[in-house]
């Protein structure tokens, strides 16, 4: 027997990969994304999901509904299940969902605002803990958060963030970087350190198609590509050091000088696990390969998760993302992916000329910070 | 030997493993992945058998001798017992 222990905290554990990667060959779904609810509290300007017109949003399944896809997911083989939104915990059904949830054997992660987790969620949890919170941080003060989400709850999270720990909870902190947000990048990094939570801390958007079908290749709230770089790199050096930056930055000139000249067609398939080894399910019952990814689509609460599943995953291997993608020298650095280049060119074989531009950049910005690290190592000696 | 109800077992890909739910999620804040002989015995202690009935049923399952076998189901009751997935 073994016991593998999901370390607290870590960005992705050994034997998540290890599962995913076996379900990947076997075509089963590791995990799985339930998308509750497009509902939420906050009003943040990003957001791909959220509208404030609740009339528009349409609807959502009920707890009945997900509870009998959970049963269905859980035949299906998956393991690892995500509750998201919008901001789940609005559902006044959610403790219904979840603790049926929770009773079928799955390691349940919850994406979240931090604003909820108090009252009568905080005794939820205290009972029947997730395995892990996702809580998006919006900024490091109220200021921030009234500017990006129309919500000055900033102190209230951290608040709840504690709570959540005194319980003995795992949270891991989500962070997007935006014009509204990007000079709080410090002190942001500063806060999680000084709390020992991990952080994921992206500067890429994707172009907000599910809420608007004209938005491709455009998202009016996200940072340039060339900030996006600039910002990416600034929160490297933070995270890292100097010399671990420099020392990474050394491998990654290593990595441009070795290109290979051939690529493989195989080369051009979707290469995370949408579609291969984890399925998404929206409010409404349809299944994508990942939230970023939906469009035609299968219906589960019509034709079944399996069904679905077998649908999905059957488009997915069909998907060929761009050559230039596949032959690319900053193929390792660069954030594209089959959705990605979909949202930014309503094309999945177009190269996204966004993160194209935004490698370039991150290059030359590794590139200038390395230099003036030595340089400054060098004169202070 | 009881068999401590806070953990629902799941088999996928092949693998079987033991999930912590309730409050045992922040006791062990991981998975137990058994081993085929492993996951034949934790079923079979879910369903009240006896030693010697495990013992048999792995004997005629993996074609060991019974002597080898017993001291195998040790080790593996111990650990069992040392992580409170079964208790007396």
């Amino acid at each position: 027997m073994s016991n593998l222990k999901i370390e607290p905290s870590a960005s992705e554990p050994m034997i998540s990969k290890y599962i995913h990667a076996k379900c990947a060959k076997a075509g089963i779904p590791a995990s799985a994304t339930f998308e509750l609810t497009s509902d939420c509290n906050f009003n943040c300007k990003m957001c791909y999901i959220h509208s404030p017109d609740r009339e528009k949003s349409g609807g959502e399944l009920s707890a009945a509904e997900w509870i009998s896809l959970g049963n269905q997911a859980r035949e299906l083989g998956v393991i690892f299940l995500l509750l998201t939104g919008g901001e789940p915990l609005l559902r006044k059904d959610f403790p219904e969902i979840y603790t049926a949830l929770k009773k079928m054997g799955f390691i349940i992660s919850i994406n979240t605002n931090g604003s909820l987790l108090c009252g009568e969620i905080e005794e939820l949890f205290r009972n029947n803990p997730p395995s892990r919170l996702n809580v998006s941080l919006y900024g490091a003060d109220n200021e921030t958060y009234s500017r990006l989400c129309g919500a000055p709850r900033f102190e209230r999270v951290i608040e709840n963030i504690g709570r959540m720990r005194d319980i003995g909870i795992d949270v891991k902190i989500n962070c997007s970087i935006t014009p509204e947000n990007c000079e709080d990048i410090e002190k942001i990094y500063e806060l999680t350190k000084a709390l020992g939570l991990h952080i994921k801390l992206t500067t890429y958007m994707y172009p907000p198609v599910r809420k608007d079908s004209g938005s491709t290749g455009f998202n009016p709230c996200r940072l340039s590509a060339r900030q996006a770089a600039y910002y990416r790199v600034r929160y490297s050096l933070l995270s890292l050091g100097a010399d671990e930056f420099l020392r990474r930055s050394d491998s990654l000139n290593e990595l441009f000088e070795a290109e290979d000249e051939c690529v493989d067609e195989g080369d051009r398939g979707v290469r995370c696990r949408a579609g291969r080894s984890a399925l998404w399910v929206d409010r409404l019952g349809n299944v994508y390969p990942c939230g970023m990814l939906a469009e035609k689509s299968c219906n589960a609460v019509e034709k079944g998760l399996a069904e679905c599943w077998r649908t999905v995953r059957a488009e997915t291997s069909r998907i060929k993302t761009p050559l230039k993608c596949a032959a690319c020298k900053y193929r390792q650095l660069c954030p594209a992916c089959a959705a990605s280049c979909k949202c930014e060119t309503g094309s999945f074989d177009a190269p996204p000329e966004y993160l194209c531009e935004m490698s370039r950049y991150t290059v030359d910005y590794i590139a200038k910070e390395a230099e003036r690290i030595r340089r400054e190592q060098n004169d202070g000696k | 030997m009881t068999v401590n109800k806070d953990f629902v077992v799941r088999t996928v890909a092949g693998e079987t493993m033991l999930i912590p739910v309730g409050k045992n999620v922040l006791k062990y804040n991981g998975i137990f992945t058994l081993s085929e002989s492993g996951a034949m015995i934790y079923r079979l202690l879910c369903e009240d058998k006896t030693e010697e009935e495990i013992i048999a049923a792995l004997a005629e399952s993996f074609g060991e001798a019974e002597a080898t076998l017993k001291s195998d189901y040790d080790e593996f009751i111990s650990q069992l017992k040392e992580t409170d997935i079964i208790s007396e």
